[in-house]
């Protein structure tokens, strides 16, 4: 009976300690995307974020969608062999691209990058004081960290996409012609065929929305970082986790929203 | 309305815990226009929690911060931030934002002004050199990065981001801690004379004695959460209080000790 009581206790504690944390970040997430609308906006550090999200992830982000594409191609190609499909490999590659992987890689890529040096770099403020400074300086830290990196992020990773999409068909379209002997030609008409304009939109609104939460969580985490260097790595550890994990829970939530028949 | 007698600062039983424990347990403390008074205390008692409370950093859990007599706490958010705005800050470890050049964190205050006040970025940069020849640091020192600075170096330069919006409250977290004595000597004096030069009134936290006997004109010791003696800051070693002798000549018997053993 006792051992039940416990269970029952924990499982509520649980509860309700993951419902305060929820509560927290939508209060910490509407205080931030409410400093964007309204002015002063810091638009240097909004540059700053810009360019650390959209300039220096474009490697990794290049790098990820043209493996994908490849990896897609080659991997559909063995399956669709069996049934003598294929000819569906150009469409497979660029929906699963422009529909799938180029937001999700292209976003777990980012958290894994720009998410963590993020949550390092405020979770170090926060315990050098630096964000007290700022409070002192007549500058709500709000306003000047968070509302920009979130613009930030809501704006360059749909920027990336697009690059990985490309880079992602790109890929397929090696493999199909070099490897697989399709004729460059009529993979590019198939690709065009298939491809819709609503699917990149979606995509592209996906990755606006995979933007907000690394930014979100890179921000939340490393702004209520506490306890020196180690809170600091656990900040880091947090946000590129909590990140990840959301990206492929609104993935399917997007999904289903936008594409479910 | 501020009369000769109303304290620029004045705290009265101002609590703050944090979960279980007890750090500010209705704390009074005054400080007169134009003094400096310095607090003193073991770690862990409540010093900084005192700061950031009067700073607006940390929520109070009750009591009253008054500043020429108008409470913080009561106010609307604008005005406390009116009367916050007239406070500079000194952090412990400088808290110099490290993606900034020097001189942008000296001029950091000048350039978060509304804009029909803000400076224009090379009048900022110019009015930076300016403040850090007042703290003995020559304009070029603007263009290095917080990094590259030593402790006493970041300390001035903290100093004069504190000083920059020339304010009438001065606060100094642990001044001199991490610094030898001769620079800890260099960074009091500073202190004095911009605390002099600005006509300010100046709270600092220290543990370090001869800190606290260089800038303050008044001294009070904080212990368990309660200010347990207040008086001139030359007369700090020699006060007669058990806690406060036994603290400032770091003796390890005593009631601090006894205290810490319950």
């Amino acid at each position: 009976m006792s051992a039940t009581l416990d269970l029952v206790g924990g499982l509520g504690r649980g509860t309700l300690g993951m419902l305060r944390v929820l509560g927290a970040i939508a209060l910490f997430a509407a205080a931030g995307l409410a400093r964007i609308v309204r002015p002063p906006f810091y638009w240097r550090q909004f540059w700053r974020a810009f360019v650390e999200f959209a300039f220096f992830s474009l490697p990794v982000v290049a790098l990820t969608a043209i493996f994908s594409g490849m990896v897609i191609a080659l991997q559909s190609y063995t399956g669709f062999s069996r049934f003598g499909a294929e000819s569906a490999i150009a469409s497979i590659v660029v929906l699963s691209v422009v529909r799938e992987l180029g937001p999700v890689l292209g976003g777990l890529m980012v958290a894994g990058r720009v998410g963590a040096a993020m949550a390092a770099e405020l979770g170090t403020m926060r315990v050098t004081d630096q964000i007290d400074a700022l409070g002192t300086l007549s500058t709500d830290p709000m306003r000047y960290l968070v509302a920009p990196r979130l613009l930030a992020g809501i704006l360059a990773v749909p920027l990336l996409v697009v690059v990985a999409d490309v880079l992602g068909v790109l890929g397929g379209f090696i493999i199909a012609t070099v490897k697989l002997g399709f004729s460059p030609s009529g993979y590019l008409v198939s690709t065009a065929a298939f491809m819709q304009a609503s699917d990149v939109g979606v995509g592209l609104a996906k990755a606006a929305v995979f933007g907000l939460l690394i930014a979100l969580m890179g921000c939340y985490h490393g702004y209520n970082s506490r306890g020196g260097a180690e809170g600091v790595g656990t900040a880091t550890t947090s946000a590129v986790v909590s990140a990840s994990i959301l990206i492929l829970a609104f993935d399917y939530v997007l999904s289903e929203m936008f594409f479910a028949r | 309305m501020n009369t000769p007698a109303t304290p620029r600062i004045s705290v009265r039983g101002l609590r703050k815990a944090f979960g279980d424990k007890q750090v500010l347990g209705g704390v009074d403390l005054d400080v007169m226009p134009g003094t400096s008074m310095v607090v003193i205390g073991g770690s862990g008692t409540g010093k900084s929690v005192l700061l950031k409370c009067i700073l607006g950093l940390v929520e109070p859990d009750a009591g009253s911060i008054r500043i020429d007599g108008e409470d913080l706490l009561t106010a609307s958010r604008a005005e406390r931030a009116r009367s916050r705005a007239r406070i500079g800050m000194l952090f412990q470890n400088g808290a110099l934002f490290d993606s900034l050049p020097v001189w942008e964190n000296v001029a950091f205050g000048l350039l978060a002004e509304p804009a029909s006040r803000r400076p224009s970025r090379q009048a900022a940069r110019q009015r930076a050199g300016e403040i850090l020849g007042q703290v003995g640091l020559s304009a070029s020192v603007g263009d290095l990065s917080p990094a590259e600075l030593s402790g006493g170096m970041q300390k001035r330069v903290g100093l004069a981001r504190a000083i920059a919006a020339q304010p009438d409250m001065l606060f100094f977290d642990e001044p001199t801690t991490g610094l030898d004595p001769i620079m800890g000597a260099v960074i009091d004096g500073l202190i004095v004379d911009c605390v002099k030069r600005l006509g300010s009134t100046a709270i600092a936290i220290t543990h370090d004695m001869a800190s606290a006997t260089r800038i303050g004109d008044r001294a009070a010791m904080l212990h368990q959460g309660r200010i347990v003696w207040e008086g001139p800051a030359g007369d700090v070693m020699t006060s007669g209080n058990p806690l406060v002798d036994q603290f400032t000549h770091g003796r390890r018997e005593g009631p601090i000790r006894m205290a810490l053993r319950r």
